[in-house]
């Protein structure tokens, strides 16, 4: 697979969007933004991204309801939750509802890159 | 993390000015040699195993140490070592007071003494100093420990992600400032309600902003605000985290930010913590802080 990899980032910190874009832009990704669920849902219909960071607490809309919706638009969505409140119950709930993976801020390097390598993989899968 | 307690304790005891632990611990801190550091000098880990071990760290509020021991990289005897040799370096706060005469050999020793029989109740000691909205901090049990508790934390991530050992002032007089400030504070919720907050003015924040995001930040705009928000956020997840591990859930909600404002909540403590880079409150209050 030679295109890049399309990844959506939705965190309302413009921090965690900047520093995350700037990674994943250094592994090559195409990088879409959103700063809320509700934005992530547009942006993931107009994009249609190979994967999608979720943070869980954001004003308007948060990222459960924000994960429930877009596993609604594609029931093969690639979600990834990316939080600070890397509780085992959050786990579960996030698990429940279709996340592939839920990171703890502050994220790695080296989680970043597995998760990429396992969006690649299942993308290549279902090509 | 060994000297912070000790200044606290010689801050609680009125041994130093808040200025002088200030100076001494930004000279100490230019001599303290992190355990990661010395365990890949010594050949004992390799610098992808330690960033790991940070991360682990970090996300599950556990000595460096620990966790090295957890996943293998460390032994216990090794980590002793390594803590022994990182000792020599703690000395230099004792150094360092005594270059100054700040104190005697004899004062010091015995005051090292005195600390090292009280060390795990340095940080109670000091919030309990510290008076609560006229309210005397010690009546309200039902919250001091969880004050304490979250506060201890808070300190340790200070350290973590900004570089500098931090203690509670409890002698501060807290003043009106004529000067800019900026306050950000978060709402937990859930099997424990709290709200904790950052106050401080603009040249502090700003130095917070830049030391989180190790970012060039030059001016307290939308991206300053939002590195100590983030900040805030990262760690008061840590504390939902070890909340969870004794079975109480909660949740966070979305951080608030305003400028120029005095916070007012309920059972509110207002916490005055010295860096290296100096001073800010650090807010506490078991429900919504209004500002």
């Amino acid at each position: 697979m030679t295109r890049k990899l399309k990844i959506l980032i939705t965190d309302d910190s413009l921090l965690l969007r900047r520093k995350l874009k700037q990674e994943l832009e250094s592994l090559d990704c195409e990088v879409f933004e959103a700063k809320n669920g509700k934005e992530a849902v547009m942006m993931y219909l107009e994009n249609q991204p190979d994967g999608t960071f979720l943070d869980i607490v954001m004003p308007e809309v948060g990222g459960l309801e924000a994960l429930k919706a877009i596993r609604k638009i594609n029931e093969k969505a690639q979600v990834i939750m990316l939080s600070s409140t890397g509780t085992s119950s959050k786990l579960v709930e996030t698990l429940k509802f279709g996340a592939i993976d839920f990171i703890q801020k502050p994220y790695t390097t080296q989680q970043i890159k597995k998760t990429l390598d396992d969006i690649r993989k299942k993308v290549e899968t279902d090509a | 993390m060994l000297s912070q307690y000790f200044a606290q304790y010689l801050l609680n005891h009125h041994f130093l000015t808040a200025q002088q632990v200030r100076e001494l611990l930004d000279a100490e801190s230019k001599h303290h040699v992190k355990l990661g550091v010395l365990a890949m000098s010594q050949n004992l880990m390799t610098a992808e195993q330690v960033e790991q071990v940070h991360h682990l760290q970090v996300s599950c509020d556990r000595l460096f140490g620990e966790v090295a021991i957890d996943e293998g990289y460390l032994t216990e005897s090794q980590v002793k070592t390594l803590l022994h040799a990182q000792d020599s370096g703690n000395l230099n706060l004792g150094q360092a007071i005594i270059d100054k005469n700040i104190m005697s050999l004899p004062q010091l020793e015995k005051v090292i003494k005195d600390y090292k029989k009280n060390s795990n109740m340095v940080l109670t000691d000091a919030l309990s100093l510290i008076q609560l909205s006229k309210i005397d901090f010690s009546e309200i049990e039902e919250v001091r420990e969880l004050y304490t508790e979250y506060t201890d934390l808070f300190l340790r991530s200070v350290l973590r992600f900004m570089d500098t050992a931090a203690v509670v002032d409890p002698h501060a007089e807290l003043v009106h400032t004529d000067k800019e400030t900026v306050v950000v504070s978060q709402r937990l919720m859930g099997d424990v309600i709290l709200t904790t907050g950052i106050l401080a003015e603009e040249a502090v924040f700003l130095e917070m902003a830049r030391r989180y995001s190790q970012e060039d930040i030059t001016e307290v705009n939308e991206l300053a605000i939002d590195s100590v928000s983030e900040f805030l956020n990262v760690t008061n997840g840590l504390f939902v985290v070890n909340l969870s591990n004794r079975h109480l859930d909660v949740d966070l909600e979305p951080q608030k930010f305003a400028r120029n404002e005095v916070p007012f909540g309920n059972k509110q403590a207002i916490i005055h913590v010295n860096t290296r880079f100096g001073g800010f409150e650090l807010i506490i209050a078991a429900d919504e802080i209004i500002f």
